[in-house]
């Protein structure tokens, strides 16, 4: 190997090097300081999405945590509340579900209510390159005039623009649909 | 002195009109489709797209030559992706309305070809100072063409102007008068395509006769000169 040809190839190898180091480090400080402020955004956004799905409740307590415990084995679902109001009559069960596919994730907050229907459904986060449609979706579909029971929302149409996106979404609804029926039937309740 | 104003003053304006990025290069088309839904996102986008184009313009100016002429692409990428990084970061922080309206449209600004053709066209080779002016004209450009579409397609999806529900430093104020005669169609992607369309066929239009008047001064100035020739060439005959 020539001299000439080595000192390029340190030159090269050093830039590349100082310039990713360099990035690398701005970036992580940024996120130093923004990661504690993005996540109270991310806590009110979710308890904001609670309260507009069952507004008469007043407290949401917590009923699973999928960092905590995933006892029920969860793909979708991360978090779900109880919606109760101060004479602790129960409202229905609040999900938080969290889904990735091709075209980005979607993140979303739904009510069931005790007799398994859809009561809202409220998108956190959507970063799918089909966004206003699957929102668009949403809106019709789940958060329409009429009241959409569990056992019907695996048979719903998902031809929308962004099939792939309302497919996420339903396939987020009926583990979430599933896990209310469990926890509505099983030990954490009808006790 | 005066000369070097001149030239400050051109690097600066240059991108605003004459080379627009949008209306006359026609680059950076798809997130000006995607984000002149509403009024309020384009000034956002504008916004994010004028920092990082004045940040990466900066940089790359300042580093051009330690950057070897073999790896400057992945360099100005490099640069480019962590300005946006932090801009998406500290949007996600202290304006999430903003961040949740634009999605995926503010990590896309790193592949926008403005920002890496000025990279490359103008920060690589020139100072520091005129690539700050460059960016500044140019996002100005850009945003001007953001608004203006956004403008368009607002007033006639929604019927009128909302602003302060994804830019919350702005009070909040709305003024839809025509919402009974909106056209829905203009909020759609088909609407942004025959906005931009029509913009580009207007801007045409004012071009071309713009370039036919100066066509036919230029014949007119050609015929005088003739003309003129001709009677310098001809023989004086006195009619008696």
């Amino acid at each position: 190997m020539k001299k000439e040809n080595l000192k390029l190839y340190i030159k090269t190898t050093l830039t590349l090097c100082i310039m990713a180091g360099v990035s690398a480090g701005v970036v992580g400080l940024v996120n130093y300081f923004t990661a504690p402020t993005i996540a109270v955004n991310s806590i009110l956004r979710e308890e904001n999405a609670c309260k507009e799905i069952y507004s008469k409740a007043t407290s949401f307590d917590k009923e699973f945590d999928a960092e905590e415990e995933n006892s029920y084995g969860f793909k979708y679902v991360t978090k779900s509340w109880r919606a109760l109001n101060g004479s602790a009559d129960f409202y229905g069960l609040v999900f938080r579900c969290t889904g990735k596919n091709a075209y980005g994730g979607i993140s979303l907050i739904v009510g069931f209510n005790k007799d398994y229907s859809v009561e809202k459904v409220k998108v956190v986060e959507n970063t799918e390159s089909f966004a206003t449609t699957v929102n668009d979706y949403i809106k019709t579909t789940y958060n329409g005039d009429t009241t959409i029971q569990y056992d019907d929302i695996s048979n719903l149409d998902v031809s929308c623009g962004a099939t792939y996106g309302a497919k996420l979404v339903r396939s987020m609804l009926v583990e979430a649909g599933g896990g209310a029926k469990k926890m509505m039937f099983g030990e954490t309740y009808e006790k | 002195m005066k000369n070097n104003n001149h030239e400050h003053l051109k690097n600066l304006t240059r991108g605003i009109f004459v080379e627009n990025p949008l209306f006359v290069m026609i680059l950076g088309t798809c997130p000006a489709l995607a984000v002149t839904k509403s009024l309020e996102a384009a000034l956002g986008m504008s916004i994010l797209f004028m920092i990082t184009l004045i940040g990466s313009n900066v940089v790359i100016s300042l580093l051009k030559k330690l950057i070897p002429e073999a790896i400057k692409i992945p360099c100005y990428i490099v640069i480019i992706a962590s300005f946006v990084t932090v801009i998406k970061m500290l949007c996600e922080a202290f304006l999430p309305e903003l961040y949740s309206t634009l999605g995926v449209f503010i990590s896309l600004i790193v592949v926008n070809c403005i920002v890496l053709g000025r990279a490359e066209a103008f920060a690589n080779k020139n100072t520091v100072f005129d690539s700050f002016l460059d960016a500044i004209g140019m996002s100005l450009g850009y945003g001007l063409a953001l608004i203006i579409m956004a403008l368009i397609r607002e007033i006639f999806g929604t019927g009128g102007i909302t602003m302060g529900n994804i830019l919350t430093f702005i009070p909040y104020f709305s003024f839809v008068p025509l919402a009974t005669y909106k056209l829905q169609f203009f909020q759609m992607p088909a609407g942004a395509f025959l906005v931009l369309g029509l913009i580009l066929a207007v801007i045409a239009f004012y071009q071309n006769r713009k370039h036919e008047h100066q066509l036919v001064k230029e014949r007119l100035i050609k015929q005088e000169q003739a003309l003129l020739a001709a009677q310098n060439k001809a023989p004086n005959v006195e009619v008696k």
